[in-house]
């Protein structure tokens, strides 16, 4: 064991000592394609500890995105309920649940889902517009955000004239400024080559360890997964007629 | 507060990306601007008619007509008639000629016109009344005095210039005002010789008088008709043009709002065909809205409102360019005229008709807007988000 694997260890067990922040209770989620039902996730349970950094791997079509979805209140399950830092989620009314989204969860995407129309710095701020902040107060958590992530000389480029992994740290920016302590990452590197992916997972792993952000990160990709504290290596469950 | 501050910065950022797909816009603006122009063109033309004949209203005064007619054309008082008329009512009357009379406009075409033989009193009693040029016509001469609207819109009328009416020939002396009435698409000349003009011997077809106090028409009808020798109808001017100022009013606002209403079904599929087409190119902005908290309600207004808003300025703008090309025009027609003279009046764009036009384009955008709005509701936003573009 070197240094390295003891502190993961020691860290590990650390986060084993923190109370759960996102409870998964045996949650079924079934899609129907024609007659055809299609059961992605069936009466799956899981733990996330707060500060918690975790894969979810396996293979295309069984369930990584859709348990994400879940997670972050984007889908409703069938069955089960998910609780995130103490607020059971599956109970809240659609309006509720958009808000809470956007005052608790932070998402970063493959393809970034940047509006193509503002710069970086309006596209970080997005998410502030929603909450009651003074526009000095915005402008000052935005430019933070954005150097946080290295990218305060691009403030006011438009999406299309930064680069793919640009991009993305400007997600990250703004899955960052509302100061979430959930970010939900879906695939964040699968759109960028080897150094920008090593720059995007030393980013989050560094929001990990050194804000405490709790972070679930869907991948197919085993380097991404190495950044993570924990791998769910998930399967698909079997298709009824 | 928070749904307003959602809907608001949708609406905000939803604009801010306008310039990305303006011609899709434009199809919504254009397509209620031209619905607009022609309801607005079709009912501004009512508005102006109306606005003629009311001016022609004169409250405190009475048309005399021969018993059991409707129009001055149709009535005949002879001569001993009118002057039994005027002992009874004195100097409160003024005796009338009313003759239709052909002349070519200034594109050589025929059309008919009102020729009235007045008397001493007939401006007294017309409130607003002006002799706006030259001077009024002498007795025993074939003068002419003619609506300053007549004059504008069928031309070859000015001071000096010789007409054909009847079997004669008449001089302009003068040209008269009043405020843009009916009155002002008449000729006028004293009594006398377009009688002898137009053979009508001793006999005038209406006598303008005004009431004693409280007197309705239907009194002073039966002051009048206590004498046997007497058989006469008395309406009001007020009556007399309005009812003509109803039907036609009736007509066009049917006519605007029947053609109005089927081009607006056309302008209605434009704003659902933009909206759909704005929640296909904007479907990840708005999924990406939705992932960061704005609720379905607040996108689905702040697309009703964009709708509206681009409808709206469609509406202004057919409203502006019909204001800018017509208001003000002279038109004239036959439609609605008792006498089958010309009626010359103007495009008048009113305030109401400008408040119908923003309700139009307001209703255009809502009805256009529901189609969409339910698109939006349908958007799976979770997989939009894992899309590329």
């Amino acid at each position: 064991m070197t240094v390295h694997d003891t502190e993961i260890a020691i860290q590990a067990a650390d986060r084993q000592d923190r109370p759960a922040f996102v409870q998964i209770d045996r949650v079924s989620k079934t899609y129907r394609k024609g007659k055809l039902a299609v059961p992605v996730l069936d009466r799956h349970s899981m733990i996330i500890a707060q500060g918690d950094m975790v894969a979810l791997v396996g293979a295309s079509g069984c369930g990584k995105t859709t348990l994400l979805n879940l997670i972050g209140g984007v889908d409703r399950p069938d069955t089960g309920e998910i609780t995130v830092d103490k607020t059971r989620i599956t109970s809240l009314s659609d309006a509720g649940l958009t808000e809470w989204r956007g005052q608790n969860v932070g998402f970063i995407f493959q393809f970034y889902n940047l509006l193509p129309a503002l710069s970086a710095h309006a596209n970080v701020e997005l998410p502030l517009l929603l909450h009651d902040i003074p526009k000095a107060e915005r402008r000052a958590r935005v430019d933070n955000a954005l150097n946080l992530v290295g990218l305060q000389d691009r403030a006011s480029h438009r999406p299309e004239e930064l680069s793919g992994g640009q991009q993305q740290r400007v997600a990250i920016a703004r899955a960052l400024v509302t100061d979430a302590d959930l970010l939900l990452c879906d695939e964040p590197t699968g759109d960028l080559d080897q150094d920008s992916a090593t720059r995007i997972m030393e980013l989050l792993s560094m929001l990990n360890q050194e804000f405490g952000k709790t972070i679930v990160v869907v991948t197919h990709d085993p380097l991404v997964a190495e950044y993570a504290h924990r791998t769910e290596h998930m399967t698909r469950p079997e298709t009824a007629a | 507060m928070k749904t307003l501050t959602r809907i608001r910065t949708a609406l905000g950022i939803s604009l801010r990306g306008i310039g990305r797909r303006w011609w899709a816009s434009l199809n919504s603006v254009f397509g209620t601007a031209v619905v607009v122009a022609v309801m607005v063109a079709i009912l501004a033309i009512g508005a102006g008619y109306s606005e003629a004949m009311k001016m022609a209203e004169v409250d405190d005064a009475n048309m005399i007509l021969k018993g059991g007619v409707k129009s001055e054309m149709e009535s005949t008082l002879e001569g001993a008639d009118v002057r039994l008329i005027e002992s009874e009512l004195g100097s409160a009357a003024a005796s009338e000629v009313y003759v239709v009379a052909s002349i070519e406009n200034n594109r050589g075409d025929p059309v008919n016109l009102a020729l009235r033989g007045i008397s001493e009193n007939s401006t007294d009693l017309r409130p607003g009344w002006t002799l706006s040029q030259g001077r009024m016509p002498e007795e025993g001469r074939r003068e002419i005095v003619v609506g300053a609207r007549a004059q504008q819109h069928f031309g070859g009328m000015e001071l000096g210039s010789e007409l054909r009416l009847g079997s004669a020939s008449w001089t302009v002396v003068g040209v008269f005002e009043t405020g843009g009435s009916l009155t002002e698409s008449e000729i006028w000349a004293l009594a006398t010789p377009v009688q002898d003009a137009f053979n009508r011997q001793d006999s005038y077809q209406v006598v303008i008088a005004r009431p004693q106090d409280g007197e309705t028409p239907q009194d002073m009808q039966n002051r009048l008709n206590r004498d046997s020798r007497l058989s006469l109808s008395v309406t009001s001017l007020a009556d007399y043009y309005g009812e003509q100022a109803r039907a036609m009013t009736r007509f066009v606002t049917i006519m605007g709002y029947g053609i109005g209403g089927l081009m607006a079904l056309g302008a209605i599929f434009a704003a659902v065909n933009t909206g759909l087409g704005h929640i296909k190119t904007r479907a990840k902005e708005i999924a990406t809205l939705s992932i960061l908290g704005w609720t379905e309600r607040a996108l689905t207004a702040a697309l009703t409102i964009e709708t509206v808003l681009m409808t709206v300025l469609g509406g202004l703008i057919g409203v502006a360019a019909v204001h800018l090309i017509f208001d003000d025009w002279l038109i004239s027609t036959l439609f609605f005229a008792e006498d089958f003279t010309q009626i010359v009046f103007d495009f008048d764009v009113t305030a109401g008709i400008l408040w119908q036009a923003v309700a139009m384009a307001v209703i255009i955008g809502l009805l256009g807007s529901i189609g969409p709005a339910m698109q939006l509701r349908r958007l799976p936003v979770a997989r939009i988000l894992l899309q590329r573009r």
